[in-house]
């Protein structure tokens, strides 16, 4: 697993790391009972506070990726085929908002940016 | 405390043969300069405060008494620890002192009984030589127990100074304390003079062998609780230093 | 600061201490288990006169000073109970600036006198680290560089199980690699075990931005602030202003606590939410802050709310 944290970042830092975390489980790098490090091995290699790596595991237990068993670690969650899907079906969603945006503040009709999904799509497929 | 004799015997390891080796010469000095050798037995005077001033010099090195309060040890462990390692100190010394003075006789009578008159005056020179053992103990033990006693008086007086203020400081009321003591003494041999007491009627007495190691025993015995009054001293005013 | 809920390592609370030219005043500093705590402040702050009431080399003058839940300070405490206090140091293992020994005594000889302190001493764990640092046994203290004669009060320190390590400068005056080697062996010995804790009272800020969680700011005795060092490295921000900006910094409102010191050529404004900042102003010049200038700011600069009473042109 890798985990790259910027300063120059607009999200803080907790934020960053349980993102990328999030997105290792989504895409299925890390599987599900695999140990994450602890929360003090995490920062020590982060060069971070351990608070901050505390902050992130919370979150991500708290949405339910990872669980913690107390004495032994992180672990992440037996995870739901629904939930993965509801997440990635998110991260569509949000990509497609991106694009709309960008589409019309380039002036770019919804005809032909639906012209464009198509083509990107049979692109994809080929 | 067994934690703290540790460490300061620790301490005192590397230089414990520096410090014995020193402390002999200056004493076989004052020895050939008086010409008796029992004055070896009481060498201790010379090192004891050598092995104090060394052991209270280190605690203001570096830090070292304050990090050492850092370390598992309370205050009256450091207190008591200290008093006993010196003792002990005392008591090897005059045991080293005692040791190199019978060597030093044993040599000199063996090189006399050796020497030209290798004839049947041999067995009478040792028949002497077993006199003068006697008197020989006696001198040992009376010169063994002053040093004991000396070395004990003036560390019951100058440690509590030492533990109070350090050693840097500490030292300075050394020089008060030795005038003032010597201005007891003083009054003391004057009080026993006016009151019509003769001193010399007391030796008789010291003809007697057991009234000589009687007494030796009865001076280093209070030479003792004033030591262990000392530490009771010392004890009250290290607890509240500020380190 | 309480997350496990366990009793705090060590803490402070109301901290008083005054001498003829200087008074800690009513300080409050606590280190949780699995916690690095620094305490920052310039020299003669209070950092060092904090950590000898915690230890008891020194009696507090009010409020109190406790490790693992005792005071160290042993006026008029029973025997028994002040061998039972002295215990807690088992626990506890402190590096003060400099080797802290004799200067006659040789590096085998401390091997000795270690062991004859602590109950909990492990001789060959102090053999590796001995090794590791690559200290010879037959040198004396004296004889040892200001690196070497740390590594090896950090060894002593290291090898007794010790909980919690207590450091006061103990990296100034070592070249940043011996820091950066000093820095990595105390995550070590955080990663070592749960519930262990560190107070790292320091003058060299930049030796805390990847290890403490929390910083504690003394300044002339008085606790200037306390924060998670996340506030301070993460969040707050350092905003460059033009005067004129600085005036549409200040009319529009909303950055309570931020704190603003006029240079010569601009205005620096410590903000503590360095996003909010750049999205409310995305053209002024905004740099994250670090400890360092987080302190100077704090400590040297004014309110952001005086700023808004004085006079505006």
């Amino acid at each position: 697993m890798d985990i790259i944290i910027s300063n120059s970042s607009d999200r803080p830092i907790y934020e960053q790391i349980t993102t990328q975390i999030k997105d290792s489980i989504v895409s299925g790098e890390l599987a599900a009972g695999d140990q994450l490090p602890s929360i003090r091995a995490l920062a020590n290699d982060l060069g971070i506070s351990a608070i901050t790596t505390k902050r992130a595991y919370a979150d991500l237990e708290a949405a339910g990726f990872i669980e913690t068993v107390q004495g032994k670690g992180c672990f992440v969650a037996g995870v739901n085929r629904e939930f993965l899907r509801e997440e990635r079906l998110r991260r569509v969603e949000d990509l497609l908002v991106q694009a709309a945006r960008e589409a019309r503040a380039a002036g770019v009709s919804t005809s032909e940016l639906r012209e464009m999904f198509d083509l990107v799509v049979e692109g994809e497929e080929r | 405390m067994f934690s703290m004799i540790k460490c300061d015997l620790a301490c005192l390891r590397g230089v414990a043969r520096s410090l014995a080796g020193t402390a002999l010469f200056v004493a076989a000095i004052f020895a050939l300069a008086m010409g008796a050798s029992s004055v070896l037995c009481a060498a201790t005077i010379v090192i004891a405060p050598s092995v104090v001033s060394r052991l209270m010099a280190y605690d203001e090195q570096n830090n070292w008494q304050a990090f050492r309060q850092a370390l598992p040890l309370s205050r009256g462990q450091v207190v008591c620890g200290r008093y006993v390692t010196v003792a002990l100190c005392v008591f090897a010394s005059l045991l080293v002192g005692v040791a190199v003075a019978l060597l030093i006789d044993l040599g000199i009578s063996v090189a006399i009984s050796i020497h030209p008159d290798l004839q049947l005056n041999s067995w009478s020179e040792l028949l002497d030589l077993s006199l003068r053992l006697r008197d020989l103990v006696e001198l040992f033990v009376a010169c063994g127990a002053a040093g004991v006693a000396v070395s004990f008086f003036g560390l019951a007086l100058t440690l509590p100074f030492m533990f109070r203020f350090g050693f840097t400081k500490g030292v300075r009321y050394i020089p008060l304390v030795f005038v003032a003591l010597s201005l007891l003494v003083f009054l003391g041999m004057e009080g026993i003079s006016s009151s019509g007491f003769d001193p010399a009627g007391l030796a008789p007495l010291l003809e007697n062998s057991a009234t000589i190691i009687g007494i030796s025993l009865v001076v280093v015995l209070i030479s003792l609780v004033a030591y262990g009054l000392s530490c009771l001293i010392s004890l009250r005013l290290y607890k509240t230093r500020e380190l | 600061m309480t997350d496990t809920g366990c009793a705090p390592l060590l803490e402070a609370s109301g901290l008083t201490k005054t001498y003829s030219d200087f008074k800690l005043d009513g300080v409050n500093l606590a280190v949780e288990p699995g916690s690095v705590v620094g305490l920052v402040g310039t020299n003669g702050a209070g950092k060092t006169t904090l950590i000898k009431s915690l230890l008891g080399l020194v009696r507090p003058d009010g409020g109190q000073a406790k490790l693992f839940g005792r005071s160290m300070w042993e006026d008029g405490s029973p025997r028994a109970a002040a061998q039972e206090a002295a215990q807690v140091k088992e626990r506890v293992g402190v590096v003060f600036d400099g080797v802290s020994f004799p200067g006659e005594l040789r590096v085998r000889d401390v091997a000795r006198v270690m062991p004859a302190a602590y109950r909990t001493w492990d001789t060959a764990l102090f053999g590796c680290y001995l090794e590791r640092f690559g200290l010879d046994g037959r040198k004396r203290v004296k004889e040892l560089s200001r690196g070497m004669g740390m590594k090896l009060m950090l060894a002593c320190a290291l090898s007794h199980g010790a909980d919690l390590l207590i450091l006061d400068e103990a990296t100034a005056g070592l070249d940043p690699m011996a820091r950066e080697e000093i820095l990595g062996i105390l995550r070590d010995f955080m990663a070592g075990a749960e519930g262990r804790g560190i107070l790292l009272a320091t003058h060299i800020t930049s030796d805390l931005e990847h290890i403490a969680d929390y910083v504690v700011c003394l300044d002339a005795g008085k606790l200037a602030f306390s924060l998670e060092k996340d506030a301070i490295s993460d969040m707050a921000g350092i905003a460059r202003c033009r005067a004129s900006e600085f005036e549409q910094v200040l009319d529009a409102g909303g950055f309570e606590g931020a704190r603003f010191v006029r240079n010569s050529l601009n205005i620096d404004v410590l903000v503590p939410d360095r996003r909010a900042f750049a999205r409310a102003f995305p053209h002024i010049a905004l740099d994250k802050a670090d400890i360092e200038s987080y302190m100077s700011l704090t400590l040297k600069g004014e309110p952001i709310e005086s700023a808004y009473g004085s006079a505006r042109h």
